[in-house]
């Protein structure tokens, strides 16, 4: 067993990561409406009053980046939950089942990762309602074959091992082992997927509610907000700089995050 | 001694292997484990003792033949039926490192049979139980909500040992208990086995390479060579009278702690390497090796057949 030691990107990543997600859960004590429209204060400067300054409606866009930061953490989050979940579980049950049931759920899972997911995405959010629900589905829908992948195959290196034996010749049943010697075996790696699997999750939400797809305005969130400040590019290049820099930040942490906790795990990266 | 716990008749396991060739690990072995005794299981490594073992117990699923526990198909028994012949027989492991699941405490791990079986009706229990059988094996019972890496391999093993005590078993496996330990562990680890079964009346099967360990514990060895049975004998016979020019070979070379009687006696040298179980060679598997083969051992396989009272050896010299 390798102790669990926090190195420094682990920490930076982790503090910068709360401070995020503390001041988007404290986006209504911010004294504007993210929504409401005030042509009189467009474009203002950044000051006291209006940190990162206000929008081409006259918006706060420090009030509203928290409101989009809301949006995409909470998308990013309940994505990963989703896909995680679906994945472990189909990975440890195509893992121990036999050959013939192993193949079929591993070419369902290549299907899945070879169609251009993007484009679906698009396609199931025109159709479907426009909503988080519908966000967290559609996205979750092409993120779990890579954690089911890790899953199966972590899963079949245990199958060999000798105290899956003796777990058999206790008289255990497939579920028992399943859940008290796969489960607790593979989640080091099922925690370093899911904080890949938030980030890639907060860049796809970005990128649907950039092009439109994904949370439906007036209703901020950072991919909208980009889309938003793109037509300023040349007069307010700082309206895109805000909501961009907290999509860089934000998926950056995870997978420093993420890569932290696989060395911390993996005894050949430790000196 | 009484009747047999354990028989196994013309016990075969083959693996599958790629291009439609066969692995033949074991090959129409039969042999008995009577109650009460302890029966060694010797042969170089691949010869197939591990497999036997563990096909004869039911661990591994059998290619053909029959095991019978006290008279009953192991491989055909109900699910029901299995699962109280768990409780039975259970098995210690070779490797201490690879048969204790990482991520369990050491209370989980040896309860698991416990667990399965539903053997306790409170939390409480449960933890008595453990710490009981831990002091047992020799493991202070403070120990009990630690994981298995902050052990050495001895007391790994012991951990090893409690989870196959804690379903009352009747036969043991013991699957090379010592050969992963230091030297000065393996004599404890043996004596702590004779112990428990002098206090629960076990039955073990133990596999070794180590032959004079072997010696010193069992009444009745067996001796494997490429998957089948090539002489069978009480230990004391095994050992003053070896038949079979590959069990002579065996024997000559465990170490006398004596240099001048190293010195003096003769060594048989085997030459050449264990064949394939792919491509097991026609006639007698050890002829190639065999000092004393003819042309008949080359050509024509030999029985097991009994020699003397209890002797048996699969020789043409015979």
């Amino acid at each position: 067993m390798i102790k669990k030691k926090a190195n420094v990107g682990m920490i930076i990543s982790a503090a910068v990561l709360i401070v995020i997600i503390i001041a988007c859960l404290m986006a209504p004590l911010s004294p504007y409406d993210p929504n409401l429209v005030k042509p009189l204060e467009k474009f203002q400067s950044p000051s006291a009053a209006h940190w990162f300054g206000t929008d081409n409606f006259g918006r706060d866009v420090f009030t509203r980046i928290l409101y989009g930061g809301r949006v995409s953490l909470l998308v990013g989050f309940l994505s990963m939950v989703v896909s995680i979940i679906f994945g472990t579980l189909y990975g440890i049950i195509s893992g121990s089942s036999g050959k013939i049931v192993d193949g079929f759920m591993m070419r369902l899972a290549d299907i899945f990762m070879s169609v251009p997911s993007f484009l679906i995405i698009i396609t199931l959010n025109i159709y479907l309602k426009a909503g988080i629900s519908t966000l967290v589905i559609t996205i979750a829908l092409f993120s779990w074959m890579s954690v089911a992948r890790i899953v199966r195959a972590e899963t079949l290196s245990l199958k060999e091992r000798e105290f899956v034996l003796a777990s058999e010749g206790l008289g255990a049943g497939k579920f028992w082992i399943i859940t008290k010697h796969y489960f607790k075996n593979v989640f080091s790696s099922v925690l370093v997927a899911s904080t890949n699997s938030i980030a890639s999750a907060i860049l796809t939400e970005s990128s649907l509610s950039y092009l439109g797809f994904g949370i439906t305005i007036p209703n901020a969130s950072w991919g909208g907000m980009l889309d938003g400040a793109q037509k300023y590019i040349m007069t307010h290049p700082s309206l895109a700089v805000y909501a961009g820099a907290c999509i860089l930040i934000t998926v950056l942490c995870f997978n420093v995050l993420g890569n932290s906790i696989r060395q911390s795990y993996d005894p050949k990266s430790r000196r | 001694m009484s009747s047999p716990i354990l028989e196994v008749r013309n016990l075969k396991k083959y693996f599958r292997l790629s291009g439609n060739r066969t692995l033949k690990a074991v090959d129409d072995v039969s042999f008995a484990v009577n109650e009460g005794e302890i029966l060694g299981i010797v042969g170089e490594s691949g010869c197939g003792k591990t497999t036997c073992g563990r096909t004869a117990i039911g661990l591994y699923s059998k290619t053909a033949g029959e095991a019978l526990f006290r008279g009953e198909d192991i491989h055909k028994m109900s699910k029901s039926k299995r699962k109280q012949y768990c409780c039975e027989v259970q098995t210690v492991f070779q490797d201490p490192y690879a048969s204790l699941d990482p991520k369990n405490k050491v209370i989980d791990l040896i309860a698991e049979g416990m667990d399965i079986h539903k053997f306790y009706t409170s939390k409480g229990e449960r933890r008595e139980k453990i710490e009981e059988i831990m002091s047992q094996v020799g493991l202070n019972p403070s120990f009990v909500d630690r994981y298995p890496f902050e052990f050495s391999g001895g007391m790994r093993q012991r951990i090893g040992i409690a989870r196959a005590l804690a379903v009352n078993p009747k036969l043991i496996l013991c699957d090379e208990p010592i050969s992963a330990l230091d030297v000065s562990i393996q004599a404890q680890i043996i004596n702590l086995l004779m112990e428990l079964r002098e206090k629960n009346n076990l039955t073990y099967m133990i596999i070794s390479h180590d032959l004079s360990m072997v010696k010193h514990i069992s009444d009745r060895i067996l001796v494997m060579y490429l998957g089948e049975v090539v002489e069978e004998s009480t230990a004391d016979a095994l050992y003053e009278n070896p038949l079979h020019p590959y069990t002579q070979a065996l024997i000559s070379a465990i170490p006398i702690p004596d240099p001048k009687v190293e010195c003096a006696r003769k060594r048989i040298v085997l030459t050449g390497q264990l064949p394939s179980p792919v491509n097991p060679p026609e006639g007698c598997r050890f002829a190639g090796r065999c000092p004393m083969a003819e042309a008949k051992c080359f050509d024509c396989k030999p029985e097991l057949k009994t020699v003397e009272d209890g002797h048996k050896v699969a020789c043409h010299k015979y």
